[in-house]
């Protein structure tokens, strides 16, 4: 026993990780402390919830539960208790884990999380909460479409190539019953494994025992985590999607499928950072400065569902969108052949050398702990220096291909079409309303 | 010739390292670990330095205080542009990049923004590239034709966002300027000339106050120093800025209520801005607490207005301008929702706020403190709310002066704020509708 207390302690003071002895059974606790502001953030992670587990009949569950549980909190009073302390709730639902989390001044903590500990344990929903939590929501899937609707069309042309459910829908929304929301949220609460992610001012021994109230009642039973998803080998392109709109530019996006979210992810990740991890990838150097023909472009490795690709996203003014698209299409295709792709990835592996201590931050180190935890994917010995050139040559070579590429596209219709009859006569284009994407 | 003689030998004998031209001028607890130094290097240049060896990097902003609204009507835009011309000048991209480091850059309607984030030891280069951005920005025909297309792409997104538009037509009713655009009409953008910019940048731009902001892994004498020799060449102040206690630039407009009209909308949109006071006033940390109050989960303005389904975004925010600020309540309202049914809803909550419990005013001031000292884990954020208080009211330490003046708001405070000035008369209202076939 002497000899747990000392590693524990050692551990704690050393890398400012909650000591084992601190952990409960099915409970992980991830812990920076950051003596840099008097604040608290605590992030309850259901692992296994989340949208994952909503048939296609139900989707929109694990989101509506979510604002069901900040609805609910606000007409039962809780959230009025935890406002008079300054301490806020958020709920947020991702593919394979469902968060809870308050953040507020850590003086008021431990009077925060038991208000908390009642809530999550005593909330109790009703038609009428449910029924305003589908108005809210239906508000917010049309603010999405017109504030940004370019996520909502990745999945939609995902889910129409690969075959997996779409991320948002009227038609299951309006179908949810109070039935389905009580069984997803006994679910959740009885989730196998809960991580806790926290970053306090506070020591991790006062943290623990603020902790204790959440983690002793509760029974397991319920989601369980799991990174399957069914098999999604669907030949994806080229293929094109065209969404009208009336803008004065086109905004471009292209998908290229490559492996599923249980994958190891090192050379995806590395060739996103070569063309655009940031102002000076080969995408804005050669796009934006050299041919001018964009602003903002973006590059980033994307998932849905189970399905992992890697988006370049474009925004062409009207008059330049033709050269734009036949351009950035080539680009793409020819990428294994391009010298200045190979240039820009060993310029690219030396500056990673260099500026890899902006990752060092509490808060970016803890996410990535979190995020290994919950993806627990292979990881790749020795990272990006382990990737030789001819790794990067074969995926370029297997996904960096016309056959598997996705083009969406949003602006006037008819310049879209035009454009893609002229270049691509044999692509598959599928022309959608945008209202389609929440149908 | 005895009093040169005597002079002569004074001035052999004074050792040179003690004659420094920076002088401290300011400091502020932050937390129990961050504290703000504020110095002034030369007559038109002040720094702040916050030392946070958290991560082994550090941030560095320099805020030139002329943004957008100090630009004469018809003629906005040379800013903007020098704001690119300057962040790229000598190729900077490149070498940020290879010494593992990031950029950015900005114009706002009151300073014009250049960030740079670099491992630690890399600070002599910060200067480096900052004073040659002062100093020797390249101004010629080819570098503004490459980035006259660049601005063009640019200034096309924004003109295809709504929000944009609409904020801006608000903007140039505040600042009396028709067409008020920061980045500047199609036409300004093309005609601009490399005499025409150079003569801004070296007679308006570089002559005005700066501020560079440090925030990060540093050692602060060794930034003075360099500060010093670098910047110690006096720069005769140019068109003298307002400030701090600049009147209201637009008082026809105070009371009015302004209607204009699109052919096709999705949503109606709404704001209503008062005139409030700046930073440096007693009265500002009351303010912030009432927006706060104001934009809650429960019970507030904002939730009412959503939830009842009135608006499909609403917020209260408060935004600095030069010498004052706006607190504004801003709406995007389905077609069906009458603007005076909004502004009556927004009186009678005011008017419920007067008899404001203790209990939810302290709830607001705690979660008013969480979300400024939330900012102490993000040195960029922090940085930018010195350069805004120096930009905003002339004194960077304004804003941890702050959170003294916060704890010490009472409920009488919020009654006396209403009445002063969130009126109607200190008030421009604009709506923005749907053109009906008779207009």
């Amino acid at each position: 026993m002497f000899l747990k207390v000392m590693i524990s302690f050692v551990l704690c003071y050393v890398v400012g990780v909650l000591p084992a002895v601190a952990e409960i059974s099915n409970h992980h606790i991830f812990y920076r402390q950051d003596k840099r502001a008097p604040v608290t953030n605590i992030e309850i992670v259901f692992l296994g919830a989340g949208s994952k587990q909503e048939q296609p009949s139900q989707t929109g569950l694990a989101v509506a539960v979510s604002k069901l549980i900040q609805e609910a909190a606000k007409k039962q009073g809780y959230m009025d208790k935890l406002e008079a302390l300054g301490t806020r709730l958020n709920t947020s639902v991702r593919t394979l884990y469902h968060t809870i989390s308050i953040y507020g001044l850590s003086e008021n903590c431990a009077e925060s999380i038991a208000i908390f500990r009642d809530l999550i344990y005593d909330l109790e929903f009703s038609e009428s909460d449910l029924g305003q939590v589908k108005k809210l929501m239906i508000t917010d899937y049309q603010n999405y479409l017109r504030r940004d609707p370019n996520p909502l069309m990745r999945n939609f042309a995902v889910a129409k190539t690969k075959g997996i459910k779409k991320l948002k829908s009227l038609k299951t929304l309006q179908d949810l019953s109070l039935k389905d929301i009580r069984q997803y949220y006994d679910q959740l609460l009885k989730t196998d494994v809960v991580f806790f992610k926290i970053i306090s001012n506070r020591d991790s021994t006062e943290v623990a025992k603020w902790l204790r109230p959440i983690t002793e009642e509760r029974e397991i039973g319920g989601f369980v985590h799991s990174l399957k998803f069914p098999t999604t080998d669907y030949s994806v392109g080229p293929s094109a999607f065209v969404f009208n709109a009336n803008i004065k530019s086109v905004l471009c996006q292209w998908l290229i499928p490559c492996g599923d979210i249980s994958e190891e992810s090192t050379i995806s990740t590395l060739i996103s950072d070569v063309l655009l991890d940031d102002a000076r990838g080969l995408i804005h150097r050669y796009f934006r400065q050299e041919l001018g023909l964009v602003y903002g472009p973006s590059c980033k490795v994307r998932w849905s569902e189970g399905v992992r690709y890697l988006y370049i996203y474009a925004d062409p003014k009207l008059h330049n969108s033709e050269e734009l698209i036949v351009k950035m299409s080539d680009f793409i295709r020819e990428l294994s052949d391009n010298p200045r792709f190979w240039e820009s990835l060993k310029e690219r592996r030396k500056i990673f050398k260099v500026s890899y201590v902006h990752n060092q931050t509490p808060r970016r180190s803890l996410d990535r702990e979190v995020s290994r935890a919950i993806y627990n994917r292979p990881t790749r010995k020795g990272g990006y220096d382990s990737v030789t050139d001819e790794d990067v040559r074969s995926f370029l070579e297997k996904f960096f291909i016309s056959q598997n590429m996705i083009m969406v596209f949003a602006g006037p219709k008819d310049h879209i079409t035009g454009i893609l009859n002229t270049h691509w006569p044999e692509i598959e284009v599928h022309e959608q309303s945008t209202q389609s994407l929440i149908e | 010739m005895k009093t040169y003689a005597i002079i002569s030998f004074l001035v052999c004998i004074l050792p040179t390292g003690t004659c420094t031209g920076y002088q401290l001028i300011g400091t502020e607890k932050l937390s129990e670990e961050l504290v703000a130094q504020h110095y002034t290097i030369s007559s038109n240049l002040d720094a702040v330095i916050v030392v946070d060896r958290t991560t082994p990097t550090f941030e560095y902003q320099t805020f030139y205080c002329a943004g957008s609204a100090d630009e004469v009507e018809g003629q906005q835009g040379r800013l903007h542009f020098l704001e690119h011309l300057m962040s790229g000048t000598g190729g900077h991209d490149q070498i940020v990049l290879a010494n593992g480091g990031q950029k950015n850059a900005s114009t706002s309607d009151i300073f014009t923004r250049f960030t740079l984030r670099f491992p630690k030891d890399k600070f002599d280069l910060a200067v480096e590239i900052d004073s040659k951005r002062f100093y020797n920005t390249v101004i010629n025909e080819e570098v503004i034709k490459k980035e006259k297309k660049i601005i063009l792409t640019e200034r096309s997104r924004g003109q295809a966002n709504l929000t944009r538009r609409f904020g801006s037509f608000f903007i140039g009713l505040v600042y009396k300027k028709r067409n008020y655009t920061g980045i500047g009409t199609e036409d300004f953008i093309q005609q601009l000339e490399p005499d025409d910019l150079k003569n801004y940048y070296e007679n308006f731009l570089r002559r005005q106050k700066r501020l560079i902001v440090i925030v990060g892994d540093v050692d602060v004498d060794h930034v003075l120093t360099k500060l010093d020799k670098t910047y110690n060449e006096q720069i005769p102040r140019g068109l003298s800025i307002e400030l701090p206690t600049s009147p209201f630039p637009n008082p026809e407009a105070l009371g009015k209520k302004f209607r204009i009209t699109s052919k096709s909308l999705n949503v109606s949109k709404f704001r209503k801005g008062w005139y409030t006071p700046n930073l440096g006033h007693r009265d500002y940390a009351g303010l912030l607490v009432l927006t706060t109050i104001l934009n809650q989960n429960a019970n507030s303005l904002r939730s009412g207005i959503v939830d009842s389904g009135l608006a499909r975004i609403f917020g209260v925010e408060l935004s600095h301008h030069k010498g004052f600020s706006l607190m504004s309540c801003v709406a995007d309202l389905p077609h069906d929702t009458s603007f005076d049914a909004v502004q009556a809803i927004i009186r009678v909550e005011l008017e419920k706020l007067r008899s404001i419990s203790d209990y939810k005013l302290n709830g607001a001031r705690n979660e008013l403190l969480y979300d400024m000292y939330s900012k102490f884990y993000d040195r960029s954020s922090l940085a930018y709310s010195f350069g805004r208080a120096f930009a905003h009211a002339n004194d960077p330490l304004l804003h941890p002066k702050l959170f003294q003046n916060i704890k010490s708001i009472h409920k009488e405070d919020i009654s006396r704020i209403i009445d002063l000035y969130l009126t109607d008369d200190n008030s421009i209202t604009v709506y923005l509708t749907l053109k009906k076939t008779n207009e």
